[in-house]
Parts: structure tokens; C-alpha cells; sequence
């Protein structure tokens, strides 16, 4: 018994495609899906990337599925690489190549590329990134066959991937220095008495901080590269890793024309875009005007998504998300008030850590920082803030 | 008693310590914990967890 005509197909097999699938098939014993993808469409998990190296673990440890081992599982088809060209939208049908492929509902969870710098220079072209499988194991492939004792990692961008790489990598023995363009790490979203001491920790644990700094030119050199910054520095080094934020993959979208928002794929609380056919979740949407490319609110749209495909609408609900910083360095728990959110932080620190609140007029918490001991306090406050919506 | 991972973000299920906040009581091995339990990190569930070395 179908819940619609035709089958469910998703492009994208990440987390967001095949949590999607899961779910849906839990609904729909029998109706046919279809997951589309230009990669491999290996299983894997994406936050794990940060911190492989403690961990001992090389790319292909982290795959936990093959796309056959998916397709098996979930009773699904999965067409990995392939890429899709566009979308006919009036034909319900995807354009691959001389290719119509009819759907008869379609999601997008095509998720986000790196957003990269753009250098000069004789080398540019080994500039990595960090935000898929693929790019994780070239890293580890030229940073592992380094025939120094100590190989050298450049890492552009101090947010939360640049701070937890820079972490994960000085403590498996290779010298990293982070350049970060503003004056602080986390692009100031943290009151300045902890991001200063994430640093000092940062720096204690072997990586040299760049602020206020951006990379401007990748350079061949003898032993390997040569990264320019934008004070005429330059550091030897044996990669250069962009982790200076994502942009939402739209193309397809824009081949059907689909409206699109500021930071990805316009879709409503019902996770639908434009074209009532047509559905969008992951790091490619901006649900309700909120674009938070994590876990925990993929999950709540996959979930809602898939009751939604199988007939009985749901609005999607987020619950307030704070995120652990996977850096050992110091441990670190936060909740971000909404950005539009007015109010005030107020930070102590005891002999445990630092316990920063943001609070509006009203006494309302709204956000929360949690470091080293105190990240336990978590639960106390949890409770007290504001779903998203 | 025996730590579980959550492969997807790497939360700690520590048998010993249990999972108060999520009305996990200490000491509950993890075929006991219910199976609708969800990461409280992420939101993954049950099925998505796996066991690692106990440390």
C-alpha cells in the first residue's frame, strides 16, 4: 500500500538521506524508495571526522555501511554515483543524463559544501577540506606518508571544526597552526573570558593561533607547501585545510526554480519547498528561516518529514540544541540564543570551570557555556530554555 | 559495566552512571535501556549506537 503514487526519491545519501529512508520505510513497508547520489553513498558519521585521530581511526574506519549493505538494510534502491543534472518539476522526473527518472515525491538532502578561500599561488589546487569523507582521507593520506617526524598542518578558520581539528591533530603529534580572521575563536559567539582560555588550552596543547589573520597564497616548497597570510608571513606546512564555513548545496533547487532563502533551500515547517512535491532537509535547508547544519535538528526533520510523506502531516519541532565542542582540550557545552534574541550574558568561574548565561530582560535563559567540571551543569539548564520553535 | 558511543556524535552511555537526566537510573546495562531512547545530543536512536572498548 503506497502513501502516494510513485516512489519516494531522495537525492543525497547522508545522514539526512538515509535517516529520511529509515524513517519513511518504518512508515511504508512496501512503497518504493529511491536514494540518489553522486558519492559512494558509504554510511558514515560526518561529526566523527573531528575527532578520528584520537581515536585511531583512518577514513575508511569510519564507514559504518555501504550503499549495498543500505539498500540491503532498509529495503531501498540506492544509485550512487550519480549525479543528477536538474530537476523537471512540471515532469515530476529527475534529469540524469538522456535520463528522465519519474518520482512521485521528492526530497532534497543534498547537503553543504565548504565554503573556500580563494588563494593565490602555484599550489592552490591543494587546498582541502574537511566537510565529507573523500576530502578527510586525502588529509590523512598527505599528512600520514609525510616522511618528517612532525608534519605540519596549516588550518584556516577558528569555528567550531577549525577548533576541534586543531585539537584532534596537535594531540596525535602534528605541529598546527589555526588562522582565524576574527579576534577571537568561535567568531566572538562566546563571552571573551572562555574563548581566551580555549585558547590558552588550545595553544598548550601545541597549536599556534593566528587572529586576526587570513590565508591569502598557497605556494609549492621544497618539503611540501608554503601558506601565505595576509601579513606577508609565510608558513611551511604539509596541508592547508579550509574549515571556513559551509554553503548550502542548491543547484538542483535552482534547476526547478524552487525558492530559496538566505542560507539554502526555502522550506516551511513541513520540510516543503515551493514545489508541493518537492521537500528539502539537511544542511540544504532553511526551515522556517533557520538554517543549523547539526545532527539533532535533522533528525527532528527526518522524523517529521517521514510522517508527513506517509500521510499524516506534522509540523517539524525544535527543541533548543546545545552542542558540545569536541575539543579535550576543554571541554566545552553551549547553547546559542537565537540571534535576534536581545539580552545579556553573565559569566562566573569556580575552582570547576566557567558557567556563562544569557538571559533577556525578563530573567529568561536564552543561552548557556559550560566549561571543563561544569559541563555537568548542563542538565540544570537544559531544562530551562526555549524550544527554537 | 560496559560504555557505549553513539557512532553518529560520539555521546558516552557509561552502564555504571546511567543517564539521570533522561530517567536512565545508574547501573542499567544497555539491552535495559528502553527503545525509544534517543541520544540526548543528537537525537540518533537506540539502533544507531555501538559499543566500544570498555576504558
Amino acid at each position: 500500500m503506497s502513501c502516494f503514487p510513485g516512489p519516494l526519491v531522495i537525492v543525497g545519501a547522508g545522514l539526512a538521506g538515509y535517516t529520511l529512508a529509515r524513517e519513511f520505510r518504518k512508515r511504508a513497508p512496501d512503497q518504493a524508495i529511491v536514494v540518489v547520489c553522486a558519492d559512494s553513498g558509504c554510511q558514515y558519521s560526518k561529526p566523527a571526522l573531528s575527532t578520528a585521530m584520537a581515536h585511531g581511526q583512518q577514513a575508511d574506519d569510519l564507514v559504518t555501511a555501504t550503499a549495498a549493505d543500505m539498500a540491503d538494510r532498509l529495503k531501498i534502491v540506492v544509485r550512487n554515483n550519480t549525479r543528477v543534472d536538474a530537476i523537471d518539476a512540471s515532469a515530476h522526473a529527475l534529469c540524469i543524463g538522456n535520463e528522465r527518472f519519474q518520482y512521485g515525491k521528492l526530497v532534497l538532502a543534498t547537503g553543504a559544501e565548504p565554503r573556500l578561500p580563494v588563494l593565490e599561488g602555484n599550489a592552490t589546487a591543494q587546498l582541502l577540506s574537511v566537510n565529507h569523507l573523500q576530502d578527510y582521507r586525502r588529509l590523512r593520506q598527505q599528512l600520514d606518508h609525510h616522511v618528517n617526524p612532525r608534519p605540519r598542518l596549516v588550518i584556516a578558520g577558528g569555528g567550531l571544526v577549525g577548533c576541534e581539528l586543531a585539537n584532534d591533530f596537535a594531540q596525535a603529534g602534528v605541529d598546527v597552526d589555526l588562522v582565524v580572521a576574527g579576534e577571537q575563536l568561535l567568531s566572538g559567539a562566546l563571552p571573551a573570558p572562555i574563548v581566551q582560555r580555549l585558547q590558552e588550552r588550545l595553544e598548550h596543547a601545541g597549536v599556534v593561533c593566528h587572529l586576526n589573520r587570513q590565508v591569502q597564497g598557497l605556494h609549492r616548497h621544497p618539503q611540501g607547501l608554503l601558506v601565505g597570510l595576509d601579513n606577508r608571513q609565510h608558513l611551511p606546512a604539509q596541508c592547508l585545510v579550509a574549515a571556513t564555513g559551509l554553503e548550502p548545496e542548491t543547484r538542483l533547487a535552482r534547476s526547478a526554480s524552487l525558492t530559496l532563502g538566505q542560507r539554502g533551500i526555502t522550506v516551511d515547517r513541513y520540510l516543503q519547498t515551493s514545489d508541493p512535491d518537492i521537500y528539502a532537509l539537511g544542511d540544504c535547508a532553511e526551515v522556517d528561516g533557520h538554517s543549523l547544519m547539526y545532527v539533532k535538528p535533522l533528525m527532528a526533520c527526518a522524523k517529521a518529514l517521514a510522517q508527513t510523506l506517509s500521510g499524516e502531516p506534522v509540523m517539524v519541532r525544535y527543541e533548543a540544541m546545545p552542542v558540545t565542542l569536541k575539543t579535550p582540550a576543554m571541554p566545552l557545552r553551549m547553547a546559542l540564543p537565537a540571534r535576534s534574541a536581545p539580552g545579556q550574558w553573565r559569566i562566573a568561574e569556580n575552582s570547576q570551570g566557567f558557567r556563562a548565561e544569557y538571559r533577556n530582560t525578563e530573567g529568561r535563559l536564552l543561552g548557556y557555556a559550560l566549561t571543563d567540571g561544569r559541563v555537568a551543569e548542563q542538565s540544570e539548564l537544559d531544562s530551562q530554555l526555549p524550544d527554537f520553535f | 559495566m560496559k560504555r557505549w558511543q553513539c557512532v553518529v556524535c560520539g555521546w558516552i552511555y557509561d552502564e555504571a552512571e546511567g543517564a539521570p537526566d533522561e530517567g536512565i537510573p545508574p547501573g542499567t546495562v544497555w539491552a535495559d535501556v528502553p527503545d525509544d531512547f534517543l541520544c540526548p545530543d543528537c537525537g540518533v536512536g537506540k539502533a544507531d549506537f555501538e559499543m566500544i572498548e570498555v576504558l
